[in-house]
């Protein structure tokens, strides 16, 4: 019981014991592997979140396996503890041949990159017919000092918007907003005029949570002009929370927590509760992404059948239509060094991954199996509703192991879909005309990868402190002066050199 | 038992130890699983601690780590939050100290002086339930009782005509939320041992005090308190070992932006600028700090219970 919580000694523990483990079981599977010959499969062991209740069923991977000749193994790793298994399997140096990282745990990843864990592949991606034609863009996005070392996931550059109770805002005789200021009379009408009509003061506008970037936070720092993370200019570059841009939104956040339009706790509310204060009708708008809402709304159905949703994309700031992006990249496979001790086995992995774009598998990782998940006419995919269930529980797992989807031109298009999620999907489109990226992606800062999680932290609690009221505009502007002191400076510097040289 | 008074004759040659090793083999069986667990799971791991003085990077392992002396310990010590941090773990450690450990040796004593031996067991079991509920769980309940959107009990301090309390979003109401929270689970778990020394006393005691006219106050005073008094001796020393072990499950779930100057302690913020940044070297540098203390405060502890004639642990 004394040793409970002590989490160093625990893991230094368990470290070891893995350690072990995984030198007995290493030296038993390059016994195996130096002995395969090629009419056998090949052996890949991958391990990849699960952001889905069930791992696909063993039919499909059996399906994959037969497609792809080779003998997989798959861990799946459910999404919400992923990252802590990823660090266990790196810190303990027991990895899989193949190792999914996320996009948000690639920094701390970085670090192994560097020390040669990992096998630089960008040289052999010429050799196969898929591979070469992966976005160069984007690969370049996911380098470690100018090299390439993982096949990226994708995703859309900018799924930020706004999500609103459309019932609501025709019984208040409101439309759309299309700027900030009818965006926070809606906020406001939504929290003291009865939007549900049922007499009783018992809603809010915003329902928001404990989430700077992907809560309602960033995306409103958009709208008011914020660059995105850092903003370049002649010769250096300014973090955002040193503009103007960032101080207005953090003074529309207090008036929202002032006036009450938004959950009073939202700093301590999770994801889930703030969803739930959506589907519930507690709150009527929803600010994030906006795929989202097909989810949303087939929750809400569920208590108030008239509930109905409207999503909103341009909202017009001080510098017109703006929204904040992300990488390219959802994550990164890396392919460990150790587990594949050679260069014709790298080969072999590759080639699993050079296949998975060809048509018939990526239907499989996408789709699942033809005529029993999914049906095909006029060379358009059509996903039956009444299969959905069968799709979540037997495939969906499957998408992880897809890489570069978006730009894959062998993927059939989806026919007939949702009314909604076709609306968002149209929207997210729409957002890329007018994306902030951020202009140092790519570049690469030696203290920002070792402190800036420490160092970001001064600047949400400050920007938390800020919207409560605990600080004013000084106490703020004091937070900043500490960030630069601590490493800020250092980060600046370092993308400087790095940008401008 | 015969065997160990005849085993007290003095040791005279190698030949005269191992007959008595061989004559007590079953005893040494019985032991061996708890030495291996100890030599498993305690020792070989410390050997890890040599990372707190390396670069430590998984790829080269302990042996291929660049060393680099005392520069993990020299940027915890110049840290700017490094004395907050070192303030708020003792602070917290101090509030334990204060309000949670006497509680149990009230409940214990009270449990004790119910009757009805049914009421008596139903409670026992009633108040060691919560020590199995997870920490998430307990952090979640309170918060659905505290949040300010329509939490039960700032509905009640509300019909009561007050002001609404910010439970979890302050400074102030972060040290109280979390001994209570404490004191509610753990509370109940901690009287077993103070019941069992309870239970050992000779109740021949208790009948020649109420002969002499003692009350049950009297009782509990003269009797019972005095003989688990080594009990609790203990007990406050290996408490004290485990100063800054506050739970990091329990501090991290409560801990957010607003509460960060007091509710920040080391653990957590081995969590933030070690682990999640990749930086093994210097968790571990800090662990190991954070062990040393320990190790004095029991050392003292154990010093003090001697000087007041007490048996201490060791």
């Amino acid at each position: 019981m004394i040793q409970h919580n002590c989490s160093i000694r625990t893991a230094a523990r368990l470290g070891l014991l893995l350690l072990i483990v995984a030198l007995l079981s290493g030296c038993a599977a390059s016994a195996v592997t130096s002995k395969v010959d090629d009419t056998k499969p090949t052996e890949i062991s991958i391990m990849a979140p699960l952001h889905f209740p069930h791992s696909p069923s063993e039919e499909s991977v059996a399906l994959l396996e037969e497609l792809t000749s080779t003998k997989l193994e798959l861990s799946w790793v459910p999404d919400g503890i992923y990252s802590d298994k990823m660090n266990t399997a790196l810190t303990t140096n027991s990895l899989k041949k193949v190792m999914f990282v996320k996009y948000i745990d690639y920094l701390s990843v970085k670090n192994s990159v560097r020390t040669g864990a990992f096998w630089e592949i960008g040289p052999y991606l010429e050799q196969f017919p898929n591979l070469k034609q992966l976005d160069r863009d984007i690969l370049a996005q996911t380098a470690v000092d100018d090299k390439i070392y993982g096949l990226y996931t994708e995703r859309q550059s900018s799924r930020q918007g706004i999500i609103l109770r459309k019932d609501w805002l025709n019984q208040l005789g409101l439309k759309e907003p299309s700027t900030i200021d009818e965006l926070y009379n809606i906020l406001y009408a939504f929290t003291y005029e009865d939007p549900d009509n049922n007499g009783k003061h018992d809603t809010i506008g915003l329902t928001d949570r404990n989430d700077l970037i992907y809560g309602a936070f960033k995306t409103l720092s958009s709208y008011f002009g914020t660059p995105n993370n850092w903003e370049l200019t002649e010769n250096s570059f300014i973090p955002e929370f040193e503009t103007q841009g960032y101080l207005d939104t953090m003074n529309f956040m207090k008036k929202l927590y002032d006036e009450k339009l938004i959950n009073v706790d939202f700093p301590v509310t999770s994801k889930d509760v703030q969803r739930e204060l959506l589907i519930r009708g507690h709150a009527g708008v929803y600010i994030g992404a906006m795929t989202d809402v097909q989810r949303l709304y087939e929750e809400a159905k569920q208590f108030n059948e008239q509930v109905e949703f409207t999503i909103v994309n341009r909202i017009e700031g001080p510098l017109g239509y703006r929204i904040w992006s992300i990488p390219n990249f959802n994550g990164l496979y890396l392919f460990s060094k150790k587990a594949i001790p050679t260069e014709e086995e790298l080969l072999k992995v590759l080639s699993f991954f050079d296949r998975t774009m060809d048509a018939d598998v990526a239907h499989l990782l996408h789709y699942g199996i033809l005529d029993k998940h999914y049906y095909v006419e006029n060379d358009k995919v059509i996903l039956p509703e009444e299969l959905a269930a069968l799709r979540t529980k037997e495939v969906n797992a499957l998408y992880s192991l897809m890489i570069a989807d978006l730009g894959n031109d062998n993927l059939m298009e989806v026919a007939q879909q949702h009314h909604m999620w076709s609306y968002a999907e149209q929207l997210v489109e729409d957002n890329n005309q007018f994306i902030v990226p951020d202009p140092t992606v790519g570049l690469e800062s030696m203290t920002y990868d070792e402190r800036g999680v420490e160092l970001y932290k001064i600047i949400s609690d400050a920007t938390y402190n800020y919207i409560l009221g605990s600080i004013n505009e000084e106490g703020f502007k004091q937070q900043v002066e500490l960030w630069r002191k601590n490493g800020g400076n250092k980060i600046i510097a370092e993308y400087t050199a790095n940008h401008f040289n | 038992m015969q065997e160990a008074t005849v085993e007290r004759i003095p040791i005279a040659a190698g030949s005269e130890r191992k007959k008595r090793i061989w004559r007590n083999k079953w005893l040494y069986v019985m032991i061996a699983p708890g030495i291996l667990y100890f030599l498993i799971f305690k020792y070989i791991p410390m050997f890890g601690l040599v990372i707190a003085f390396q670069d430590f990077k998984p790829f080269f392992g302990f042996t291929g780590s660049e060393w680099v002396g005392f520069k993990h310990f020299t940027r915890l010590f110049t840290e700017p939050d490094f004395l907050n941090i070192l303030s708020n773990t003792l602070i917290l450690f101090g509030m334990n100290l204060l309000f949670y450990f006497p509680v149990p040796i009230i409940l214990a004593l009270m449990l004790n002086e119910v009757r009805i031996n049914f009421f008596k067991r139903l409670f026992q079991s009633l108040v060691y339930l919560p020590h199995f509920l997870s920490w998430v769980i307990i952090v979640s309940i309170s918060f659905v009782m505290l949040t300010m959107d329509g939490g039960i009990i700032n509905e009640l301090i509300v019909l009561l005509g007050f002001e609404k309390v910010n439970f979890l979003l302050s400074n102030e109401w972060f040290r109280p939320v979390y001994i209570i929270q404490v004191i509610w689970r753990e509370a109940g778990w901690g009287t077993i041992i103070y019941l069992a020394a309870i239970a050992s006393v000779d109740p021949q005691l208790y009948e020649a005090a109420r002969m002499d006219g003692a009350s049950r106050m009297r009782q509990v005073w003269h009797i019972t308190l005095p003989a688990i008094r080594s009990v609790i001796i203990v007990l406050l020393i290996l408490k004290i070992g485990d100063v800054l072990e506050l739970g990091f499950e329990h501090v991290y779930l409560l801990l957010n932006s607003m509460n960060r100057d007091v509710a920040e302690i080391i653990d957590t913020y081995v969590y933030t600028a070690g682990v999640r940044q990749g930086q093994f070297s210097y968790s571990t540098a800090i662990g190991f700090f954070k062990s040393l203390v320990g190790l004095v405060l029991v050392m003292f502890a154990n010093y003090l219970a001697k000087k007041m004639g007490e048996e201490g642990v060791y």
